[in-house]
C-alpha cells in the first residue's frame, strides 16, 4: 500500500563499457542525472555514483570518432575529446530544459505564498541536485568546458552554473512572465508584514536568495552579479516601499501630531534597518535606507521644522533628541534647527535680562544688581548648553549657534543699552565681590566653581579690554584694602585670564601681586632696620610700594601736610628706600592709605580706624577742642571741598560735634558699644565716578592699543591696501575689542600725520610703512 | 634785467624780497595781496613762504613766464583755475608753502583761508575742479565744509593728508553726499563731513 504514490521507474540501463557511443552512455547517465535531480532523498550508492562518474569521463576521454549524428556546437573541431564533450553538455542542457518544463506547469494555479512555498521547495531540489551532477561531470568542467571558455565561446558554463541559467530562463522568467507574478508575491508579503502581520520571513530570504544567486556576469560567467535581483526584485521593492511610506506618513500625520511622528518614522526605519538583516540583500541597505529617508524625514522636513520651536518651548527632551537624530540623517536637516535654536538661545538671554530689569527703564538698567545679572545670563547658557549636549549630541553646528546667541544677548541686552561697557563691568563687579573676603562662600570648590562660570561669559564678552580694566582697578582696590578672599583664588582666577587671553592681558595683573610681596619684605627689612637704630617703633608701619605702570591707581593732586607724628616714621622710610633704590621717586598716595588711631584721652581708648585724611583732622585735636573748617584746612592742606565730605563721617559718627557752621569741636563724651571703630568707609559717588574713570582710561588704551596695531602690522607688510589693513587690524584687535572702523580711520590719520605711514604715490587707498 | 627787478623789491638788509617788497609788488602789479593768482606767482617761483622770495626763485620763475610779470597775471589765473593738473600742482604746493617751516600741519583759520582763495573759483563747470555732470560739489558745500570743520569737528589744525585728498573727494562726490564709500580710505575727517553734510542736504 505504502507504494501507490510511487512514480514506476524505468529499469536501470546497463553501465556501458569503455568505448559506448552517445546513445548508450547517455541513456545509462540520464538514469541517474534524473535520479539525482528528483529523488535524490532516495539516496545514492557509493557504486552508481562511481559508476556514473567513470561513465562520464570515458565518453570524454574516448578518442574515437562517432558517426555523422552528432550535434556540433560550432566551430570547427580539432580533437575527439572536444566533440566528446559537446555531445555530453548539449545532452545535460536538454535533461535540465525538459525537467524543469515537464515541473513548471505545477506553479501555474499557485498565488503569493503557496507560489513562493512551491518555487522554494523546487529551487532547494534543484540546486541541491545540480550541486551534485556538477562534481559528477567534474572531468567535463575541468577540460572540455574550460578549454572552451578559454577560446573564448560565450554561453557554455560548468554544469552548474548552466543548471542556473537554464532554471532562469526555463522556471523563473516563465513564473515571471505573468505579471512579475513572483516578485509581487513577495512584495505583497513585505506590505503585510509592515501592516503588523507576521509572515514567514524564512521563505522570502529563500526565494530572494535564489535571485540573487541568478545574477551571472555576462563578462565572466563565474562571478556572480545582482542583475537579476535588482532588476527583478530590488527596483519595484523600492518603489513600494516609497508608495507604501508616502502613503502612510502623510495620513499618519494627517491625524497625529509631529511628536507621534517623529516616534513612528524612527521605528520604521529601525524596522527597514532589520528588513535588510533579516531577508534581503545587503547591498539594498543602501538604496532602502536612503528611500526611506527620502520619504519619512524630507519630505516632511518643514512640518518637523516648524514645530521644532514648539519642542523647545516646553523642553520636550526626547522629542528633540528624535528630531534631531531623524533631521541628522539629511545633510540640510539641521541648518534650520541651528538657525532657529540660535533665535530661541538669544530671545531667551534677553528676556532673561528684560525681567530682571523690569519696565523700570535706564534707571532700573543702571542699578541691576551684578549678581542676579550674571546668574541670569548664566542660567539662559546652563540650560541650553544643556540641550545642546543631550538633545543636539553636542554637535558643533549647534555649539556654534549656542555662542553666537550667548555672545549676542551677554554683550547688548535691556541692562547694557547700547553701553557696550556695560557687561564687561557688570562681569568684573561679580568677579569682584567672589574674591573679596566677604563673598560668604564657605567652599573653596564653590569660589572655583563661581570662578569658572564667570569665565564662561567672559569668553562672550566682546569688549575684554573693559573687563580687564575694571578687573584691574578692583584687584588694586582687594589688595591695597587688603580684603581679598584668598592669594589662591586671585591667582587661579589670574591663570584662567592667563589662558584665555594670553600673557599679556594678564602682565600687569600679575605685577601687582610681585609687587604685594615685595613690599612684604620691605616691611620687614625697614622694621628691622628701625628696631637697630631707633629700638622699638611708636609707630606699627608697613607700606606698599606700586609700580606706577601697573597700578591704576592716581595720586590726589593736594599738598597734603603730613601730620608732625607720622613725619618722622616718613622721613626715615624714604632715607631708607633712597638707600635701597636710588634714582626711584615715591609718590605717596594718602588717598588710599590707612590708620588705626587709640584715643588716649577718651575712656575707654577707643581704637579708630580712619583714612589718612581722618587721622590728619582727628590729630589736630590732640591740641585743640574745637576748629573751624579754615583752620583745618590750612593745617590739614586738605582742599575745602575734599575735607567736607571727610567732615561729614566724623560728624555723622559723633566723634567730632558741630554745633555751630564750619566749626567742629572735639565730644569727650563719644560712646560707643564696640571697642574698634571703623570711620573709614567708601564714600557712595564712588561707584559711578569708578566706572567713568575706568571707561576713559579704556579709551585711551584703545587708541593706543589700534594704532601700535597699524604700525605692527606695516612695519611687517610695508605696504597695505586701505582695507586689508583695516580687516587684519580687526581681526587682531578683536581677541580684545571690536574695534569700530571710524575709531582705526582715526588712527590711521594720527599715523599719517606723524608720518608713521603714509600713502603710496598716485593712490589714495594703499598706505606704505615709513621706516 | 631780472636781477634789477629782483633789487628793486628786495629788503635793504639781505639778498630776499620780503613782506614789505611784496607788498610794494602787488601795488605796482595792480592786483590785491590776497589775489589767487599770488599762490601761482608763489610757486613759479618756488617762494619758501608766504611773502618771501629768494633771488634764484625769482629769476627762475619770472623766466618761466616768458613774459612781462604784469601782462602775465590774466593768462596765469585763467590757466590756474581752469588746467587740472596745474591747479593740483599749485594747490599741493599751497599747503607747505603756507605752513610754518617747523609744523607738519596748517592752522584751521588759514588752511579754510587759502582753500577759499583756490576752491571755489575752480568749482565752475570749466573750472579746474569741475567733477563729471551733474556737477556735485559747489561753492555752498565749501561753506558747509568750513562750517563743520570750525564747529564741528573740534580739529585745531589741518594734516597735509586732509589738505591734498579734500581736492579729490570734491571732483568725485554728488550734490546729495550720497555716493561716498565709507570703505575707501578717505581721511576719517572727510566721512564724518559726509555724514553732516547729508543731514544738510536732506533737510536742505
Amino acid at each position: 500500500m505504502a507504494d501507490t504514490n510511487m512514480i514506476p521507474r524505468p529499469a536501470t540501463p546497463p553501465q556501458p563499457g569503455a568505448n559506448a557511443d552517445l546513445t548508450t552512455t547517455w541513456a545509462y547517465l540520464l538514469h541517474g542525472v534524473d535520479g539525482i535531480m528528483t529523488r535524490l532523498k532516495d539516496g545514492v550508492s557509493y557504486t552508481k555514483y562511481m559508476g556514473l562518474y567513470t561513465t562520464a569521463y570515458n565518453y570524454c576521454t574516448s578518442s574515437r570518432m562517432h558517426g555523422g549524428s552528432l550535434e556540433a556546437i560550432g566551430g570547427t573541431r580539432t580533437t575527439g575529446a572536444n566533440l566528446m564533450g559537446s555531445d555530453l553538455y548539449n545532452s545535460l542542457q536538454r535533461y535540465f530544459r525538459d525537467h524543469l518544463q515537464s515541473i513548471r506547469g505545477q506553479t501555474d494555479s499557485l498565488h503569493d505564498e503557496t507560489l513562493l512555498q512551491k518555487y522554494a521547495e523546487e529551487w532547494n531540489r534543484y540546486t541541491v541536485g545540480a550541486n551534485y551532477v556538477n562534481r559528477l561531470f567534474t572531468y567535463l568542467n575541468r577540460h572540455w568546458v574550460k578549454r572552451e571558455k578559454d577560446e573564448g565561446r560565450k554561453n557554455v558554463y560548468t554544469v552548474y552554473t548552466l543548471a542556473l541559467v537554464v532554471w532562469n530562463e526555463e522556471m523563473f522568467k516563465y513564473i515571471q512572465a505573468k505579471n512579475n507574478k513572483l516578485a509581487n508575491a513577495i512584495l505583497r508579503l513585505i506590505e503585510r508584514q509592515r501592516n503588523g502581520e507576521s509572515i514567514n520571513t524564512g521563505l522570502i530570504k529563500q526565494v530572494v536568495g535564489s535571485f540573487v544567486s541568478l545574477g551571472l556576469d555576462e563578462q565572466d560567467s563565474n562571478r556572480s552579479n545582482l542583475s537579476v535581483y535588482e532588476s527583478a526584485f530590488q527596483t519595484p521593492f523600492l518603489l513600494a516601499t516609497e508608495n507604501y511610506y508616502k502613503a502612510e506618513s502623510e495620513q499618519f500625520l494627517a491625524e497625529n501630531t509631529v511628536s507621534e511622528y517623529l516616534k513612528k518614522a524612527e521605528a520604521r526605519l529601525k524596522e527597514e534597518e532589520d528588513r535588510v538583516e533579516m531577508y534581503l540583500h545587503s547591498s539594498t541597505r543602501k538604496g532602502l535606507i536612503l528611500k526611506c529617508e527620502d520619504v519619512l524625514i524630507r519630505a516632511h522636513a518643514q512640518k518637523m521644522w516648524d514645530d521644532f520651536q514648539n519642542l523647545l518651548d516646553f523642553d520636550k527632551d526626547e522629542d528633540l533628541q528624535r528630531m534631531y537624530a531623524l533631521l541628522a540623517r539629511i545633510p540640510e536637516g539641521l541648518e534650520p534647527l541651528r538657525k532657529k535654536f540660535e533665535d530661541h538661545v538669544r530671545k531667551a538671554g534677553l528676556a532673561a535680562v528684560q525681567k530682571l530689569v523690569g519696565s523700570g527703564g535706564q534707571e532700573a538698567a543702571d542699578q541691576v544688581e551684578p549678581k542676579a545679572y550674571v546668574d541670569a545670563l548664566l542660567e539662559v547658557h546652563r540650560r541650553n548648553q544643556e540641550v545642546v549636549n543631550r538633545s543636539f549630541k553636542g554637535e558643533a553646528g549647534f555649539v556654534a549657534s549656542l555662542d553666537k546667541a550667548c555672545r549676542d544677548f551677554v554683550n547688548t541686552n535691556a541692562a547694557t543699552g547700547s553701553n557696550a561697557a556695560k557687561s564687561p563691568e557688570l562681569l568684573a563687579r561679580h568677579t569682584d565681590a567672589l574674591l573679596r573676603k566677604s563673598n560668604k562662600m564657605s567652599e573653596e570648590a564653590d569660589l572655583e566653581q563661581a570662578l569658572n562660570e564667570v569665565m564662561i561669559l567672559f569668553k562672550y564678552l566682546e569688549d575684554k579690554d573693559v573687563f580687564q580694566t575694571f578687573y584691574s582697578s578692583k584687584l588694586s582696590k582687594r589688595l591695597i584694602h587688603s580684603v581679598s578672599a584668598s592669594d589662591e583664588a586671585e591667582a587661579s582666577m589670574i591663570s584662567k585670564l592667563k589662558e584665555a587671553c594670553g600673557f599679556e592681558y594678564t602682565n600687569k595683573l600679575q605685577r601687582m601681586f610681585t609687587d604685594m610681596s615685595l613690599s612684604k619684605d620691605l616691611t620687614d627689612q625697614f622694621k628691622q632696620k628701625q628696631e637697630q637704630n631707633h629700638g622699638e617703633m611708636e609707630i606699627n608701619f608697613s607700606i606698599l610700594v606700586l609700580g606706577t605702570n601697573f597700578w591704576p591707581v592716581q595720586a590726589p593732586k593736594i599738598d597734603f601736610n603730613i601730620p608732625a607724628d607720622i613725619l618722622s616714621t616718613y622721613n626715615r622710610f624714604q632715607g631708607f628706600y633712597q638707600s635701597k633704590h636710588s634714582g626711584r621717586k615715591l609718590t605717596w598716595h594718602w588717598n588710599l592709605s590707612r590708620n588705626e588711631l587709640r584715643a588716649n584721652k577718651m575712656n575707654p581708648k577707643y581704637i579708630f580706624m580712619t583714612s589718612s585724611y581722618q587721622m590728619s583732622v582727628l590729630l589736630q585735636y590732640n591740641d585743640n577742642d574745637s576748629m573751624t573748617i579754615d583752620e583745618l584746612v590750612q593745617a590739614t592742606g586738605i582742599p575745602k571741598d575734599q575735607l567736607e565730605p571727610v567732615m561729614n563721617v566724623l560728624i555723622k559718627s559723633k566723634v567730632l560735634l558741630s554745633d555751630e557752621k564750619d566749626t567742629y569741636d572735639y565730644n569727650p563724651n563719644y560712646k560707643n558699644k564696640k571697642i574698634r571703630i571703623n570711620l573709614n568707609m567708601p564714600v557712595k559717588t564712588e561707584n559711578k565716578q569708578d566706572t567713568s574713570e575706568v571707561l576713559k582710561t579704556v579709551d585711551d588704551d584703545r587708541k593706543f592699543v589700534i594704532q601700535a596695531t597699524i604700525v605692527r602690522v606695516m612695519k611687517s607688510r610695508k605696504t597695505m591696501k586701505a582695507q586689508a589693513l583695516i580687516a587684519e587690524v580687526t581681526q587682531i584687535i578683536a581677541a580684545r575689542f571690536t574695534p569700530r572702523i571710524p575709531d582705526i580711520k582715526k588712527a590711521i590719520d594720527t599715523l599719517l600725520e606723524k608720518e608713521y605711514i603714509e600713502r603710496a604715490d598716485g593712490t589714495r587707498d594703499t598706505f606704505n610703512y615709513v621706516a | 634785467k631780472l636781477g634789477q627787478l629782483f633789487d628793486k623789491y628786495k629788503d635793504p638788509d639781505g639778498d630776499m624780497i620780503g613782506i614789505d617788497g611784496t607788498i610794494k609788488l602787488c601795488q605796482d602789479m595792480d592786483v590785491s595781496p590776497e589775489d589767487v593768482v599770488l599762490l601761482a606767482i608763489a610757486y613759479e617761483c618756488k617762494c619758501p613762504g608766504v611773502g618771501e622770495f629768494t633771488r634764484e626763485g625769482w629769476v627762475a620763475g619770472l623766466q618761466s613766464l616768458k613774459c612781462g610779470l604784469k601782462r602775465a597775471l590774466p593768462s596765469l589765473r585763467q590757466r590756474l583755475l581752469t588746467d587740472n593738473d596745474y591747479f593740483r600742482t599749485v594747490y599741493l604746493a599751497t599747503f607747505n608753502f603756507a605752513k610754518a617751516p617747523d609744523s607738519r600741519v596748517l592752522p584751521l583759520d588759514m588752511a579754510l583761508d587759502y582753500q577759499r582763495l583756490l576752491i571755489p573759483p575752480a568749482l565752475g563747470s570749466r573750472g579746474a575742479l569741475a567733477s563729471h555732470s551733474p556737477p556735485g560739489f559747489k561753492a555752498e558745500h565749501f561753506e558747509w565744509w568750513a562750517e563743520f570743520l570750525t564747529e564741528k569737528s573740534g580739529m585745531k589744525a589741518m594734516t597735509k593728508d586732509v589738505w591734498n585728498n579734500f581736492i579729490d573727494f570734491i571732483k568725485q562726490i554728488d550734490a546729495g553726499f550720497l555716493t561716498h564709500d565709507l570703505d575707501a580710505a578717505w581721511p576719517s575727517v572727510i566721512d564724518d563731513f559726509v555724514e553732516f553734510a547729508k543731514q544738510r542736504a536732506i533737510s536742505g
